[in-house]
């Protein structure tokens, strides 16, 4: 569904992406991780044609994203970290915006609003951040879009909205359907995405779906500290260490801190455990 | 289902609408502000019933002035690093995009206006009728000089729209700037080519005289060149920029602000 092909791209100075190459499908919610200033944002951003890459390409459905077809717009919702929302209501915006969406769904929405508890009557400039991301989460959910990319989409959400924001997304991903959300905020992900793609300086340094990594490595929480030659990170956390070992565990076992923290700690580790298959080789430019 | 990637009416209509529900507030202080100008400067002018035609010239100024200082912001969702993300999303063209912008600032702005002015004039000329038994008169919108009054601010509207794209910030003094060096470098390679024209003859020529040329040179100005074959030079230049400015200038520019739009990126990265 959406294809990288030989990506460059950089501000000024530095490539940030240096011969990017990714391939995402439709039917899963991609976990896209990585610290600040890896390229997450820009990601998404060149992913919908608000950047464009110096060199190579980035498709969705086989077309340029840099042509920015209604077509193409119309099956994508991306909810931005930072946003700016008209004064208008939560029902006068739906009027306004969401005729450019084909399967906008005026049920889902209202049904969405009331779950957020978001009071269809308010003005969106004198709601609260969180309020206002959570708007957007509805009426994103209620475009029906093929693809949807989140950033940082619990960032200013409370527990509730939490674990509804949680609900919402494994109620509409479906096989047709693509979801990608860029976090820092792994802890309000676990359980929820799958595969999972770090990046790190411009790099994709591990695409793989949770079943992959739980077939190659296992975590265990050990009261006291282990020395094994299979262990390949461990991390002193609340009640002991985590403990990462280089062999096949349980799927519910993976805690996403940990394996984000393990991957950065032994990029060439990872890299041999997982064959270099989902690693980005970047050629030097 | 099949939809058009490049124009449809429907989706510049959703658009126009978009940005007046989002501008909403703006319309209304704008429309509130020049009803009271319009009210103010009347009731003035009927005082001094020295201008009868007063309306037709205020109505000019206003078009031009607020007209070319809203196409100057017309992109500014386009440019705000908080706004563009909606901007870049909508499901749009580019071309879509920027017609919507030149309809709300080359089409609503004076139609609505003038119907917003003709309103305004004939109340405000009844009422100083009652009062000072004189007023000015009214804008007709039916008027043959009104129209040609729209028509150039349409085309003149056309520098600062590609202007409006082009520059992210300061839009309208820098387009201002932009226009005033054009003017110039084209007075000093007019200057240039006149010069070379007559480098023959140096001796018989100066600035001073192209001056007295220009203001009296069908007959009182005696030099050795061909006047007649200058007089023609010129009425062809002047012809050129003539179709220039009422052909070719607006479509250009419309052209190229498109041009900008659909190469436009949201440049506040990480």
């Amino acid at each position: 569904m959406i294809t990288i092909n030989n990506l460059y791209f950089k501000y000024t100075g530095n490539w940030l992406f240096n011969n990017l190459r990714l391939e995402i499908k439709t039917g899963n919610i991609y976990g896209l991780l990585g610290k600040n200033g890896a390229g997450k944002t820009t990601l998404l951003k060149i992913i919908t044609g608000q950047l464009f890459p110096k060199e190579g390409n980035c498709k969705i459905y086989d077309i340029d994203s840099r042509k920015r077809l209604p077509d193409i717009l119309s099956k994508i919702y991306f909810l931005p970290e930072d946003f700016h929302l008209p004064d208008l209501t939560p029902i006068k915006y739906s009027k306004v915006f969401s005729p450019f969406y084909p399967n906008f769904s005026s049920e889902d929405f209202k049904k969405h609003l009331s779950d957020f508890e978001i009071e269809s009557g308010k003005s969106l400039s004198s709601m609260s951040y969180g309020q206002k991301k959570k708007f957007l989460i509805a009426f994103g959910a209620s475009t029906n879009c093929e693809i949807i990319l989140l950033d940082e989409p619990t960032n200013g959400l409370d527990i509730p909205s939490k674990t509804q924001f949680r609900r919402l997304i494994s109620s509409i991903v479906n096989n047709e359907r693509l979801i990608m959300i860029s976090t820092h905020q792994v802890r309000d992900m676990e359980q929820l995405i799958d595969p999972i793609i770090i990046i790190d300086n411009g790099k994709i340094i591990l695409n793989e779906s949770i079943e992959s990594i739980t077939s190659k490595i296992s975590m265990v929480l050990s009261p006291e500290d282990i020395s094994a030659p299979d262990i390949i990170y461990k991390e002193k956390v609340p009640g002991g260490y985590a403990i990462v070992y280089e062999k096949p565990g349980p799927t519910l076992n993976i805690d996403i801190e940990i394996l984000f923290n393990t991957v950065l700690a032994n990029k060439e580790k990872l890299k041999s455990i997982f064959n270099g298959s989902s690693y980005e080789i970047g050629a030097k430019k | 289902m099949k939809i058009n990637n490049y124009l449809t009416g429907k989706r510049v209509a959703l658009l126009v609408r978009k940005d007046i529900y989002m501008e909403k507030k703006f319309i209304a202080i704008i429309s509130v502000t020049i009803t009271l100008l319009i009210f103010i400067s009347s009731f003035l002018s009927a005082t001094s019933r020295n201008n009868p035609n007063f309306h037709t010239s205020f109505f000019t100024f206003i078009l031009y002035t607020i007209g070319i200082a809203i196409t100057s912001k017309i992109f500014s969702d386009m440019h705000s690093l908080k706004k563009n993300h909606f901007w870049y999303m909508l499901p749009a063209s580019d071309l879509e995009k920027t017609i919507s912008k030149f309809i709300l600032s080359a089409v609503i702005w004076p139609i609505g206006l003038l119907i917003l002015y003709s309103v305004i004039s004939l109340l405000t000329g009844s009422i100083n009728r009652t009062i000072f038994g004189y007023s000015n008169n009214p804008i007709l919108p039916i008027s043959y000089g009104i129209w040609i009054r729209i028509g150039n601010y349409i085309l003149i509207q056309s520098l600062f729209f590609y202007g409006a794209a082009l520059f992210k910030r300061h839009q309208l003094i820098k387009m201002g700037i932009s226009i005033l060096l054009f003017t110039l470098l084209l007075f000093i390679i007019a200057m240039i080519i006149f010069r070379s024209v007559v480098g023959e003859n140096p001796g018989h020529f100066s600035f001073h005289q192209f001056y007295q040329w220009g203001n009296s040179y069908s007959h009182s100005f005696n030099m050795s060149i061909d006047t007649e074959n200058l007089r023609r030079v010129l009425e062809i230049i002047k012809r050129a920029l003539k179709i220039f400015y009422l052909f070719l200038m607006a479509p250009i520019f419309w052209i190229l602000t498109y041009l900008k739009v659909r190469k436009n990126e949201a440049s506040n990265g990480v």
